[in-house]
């Protein structure tokens, strides 16, 4: 009997998202500096990459993978005082940070979800049953697609959902040099950064034709954007 | 040990938790006049809305517009956009950042940002511009 996923908490119909690598850590990084912080995920494939960031160990500020303080000290170069972003590659997992303030440390947090064509095993990421519950008071965004496409430079790719609404939706890149990260910056004339544009019917991904990109993973929830 | 009364479920893996959503308009006004690019903190102008959303910990997932590209919704933190203003009565391009960032603890901060990358005045687009910030917020497995 059909169900509309978006009144169930759970449904095992429609799978949710599992965190498969969880790391935290900190750094400290100098005065007006750019650098890169390298973890070895031991992962068996290229993990999709989430997480936060903050300048106090308790996240009671936090902001997100490519964000950070804001304005910069420097507003003609750069957007954010401090700012990390992330990537990885078949081995690591890399932070890049860019600090145009003085010397601070800098506390991080990333999870990371398995890519849809990878099929192996791997140790859950709960260590009791007192760290995941499904918790009967919150919702959990419902996959409705997970896949992997190819996208061509200077092409377009459409996916047709016909969900009726503009869902929530992630994506992550992948560059020819096996570097994977998630698509964060986007302009609508696509000159220079890859583009998710999200519809009540489609999902329309764009590469533009000198972009780097040659890997789409994406994640279309059942979950209405707001 | 866990209270029954509060889960149904354990999971072997974490999992993601919605957490909140709203929706977050930015309007920025046509025909101002930005000052030259002379000193940094000068050359630059803001429109911003505040949201207080998510409980602390959360992480946003955004989907932006704008009124002058109505129809397209892009899942994006970060959304570079090219218009074209007058310097010195010619037609000059700049390009406006609009994102959304954690200001502190429980408000986000949405912003459309211009730098005058110009050595004259820039005068920004005759029309108001509106950026929608379709915004929601789940909790990652830290918290």
């Amino acid at each position: 009997m059909p169900v509309n996923p978006r009144s169930f908490l759970i449904n095992t119909d429609y799978p949710i998202d599992q965190v498969v690598y969880l790391r935290s850590g900190l750094e400290s990084i100098g005065a007006s500096s750019s650098g890169t912080i390298t973890i070895a995920h031991g992962l068996s494939f290229i993990p999709l990459l989430g997480g936060s960031w903050s300048l106090n160990s308790d996240f009671s500020v936090q902001y997100e993978y490519y964000s950070g303080t804001f304005p910069s000290g420097s507003v003609s170069t750069n957007l954010y005082g401090v700012e990390l972003d992330i990537t990885a590659n078949s081995t690591n997992i890399i932070i890049g940070y860019e600090n145009t303030l003085g010397a601070t440390t800098v506390y991080f947090r990333i999870f990371g979800l398995q890519p849809s064509d990878s099929n192996v095993d791997i140790e859950p990421t709960a260590s009791s049953a007192d760290n995941f519950v499904i918790d009967t008071n919150l919702n959990y965004t419902k996959i409705y697609e997970a896949e992997t496409i190819v996208v061509a430079s200077g092409n377009t790719y459409t996916i047709t959902h016909g969900l009726g609404y503009r869902p929530q939706v992630t994506a992550w890149k992948t560059d020819t040099s096996g570097f994977r990260s998630p698509i964060d910056f986007q302009e609508p004339s696509t000159l220079s950064f890859d583009s998710v544009e999200v519809t009540t019917t489609t999902v329309v991904f764009t590469i533009p034709a000198f972009s780097f990109s040659n890997r789409i993973d994406y994640r279309i929830y059942y979950e209405e954007s707001a | 040990m866990v209270k029954p009364a509060n889960f149904i479920i354990n999971t072997d893996y974490a999992t993601l938790k919605n957490d909140s959503s709203t929706i977050v308009t930015v309007t920025f006004a046509g025909s101002q006049d930005i000052p030259a690019s002379v000193t940094a903190a000068g050359s630059t102008l803001q429109a911003t809305t505040d949201v207080v959303i998510g409980q602390i910990g959360s992480i946003t997932r955004t989907q932006i517009a704008s009124s002058k590209d109505s129809t397209k919704f892009r899942a994006t933190r970060v959304l570079n956009l090219r218009r074209t203003g007058t310097v010195l009565a010619s037609p000059a391009v700049y390009n406006p950042v609009t994102f959304a960032y954690r200001l502190n603890a429980t408000t986000i901060r949405c912003v459309y940002h211009v730098l005058n990358p110009y050595s004259e005045i820039l005068t920004t687009e005759a029309a108001n511009e509106t950026i929608t910030f379709d915004i929601t917020t789940f909790l990652p497995p830290f918290v």
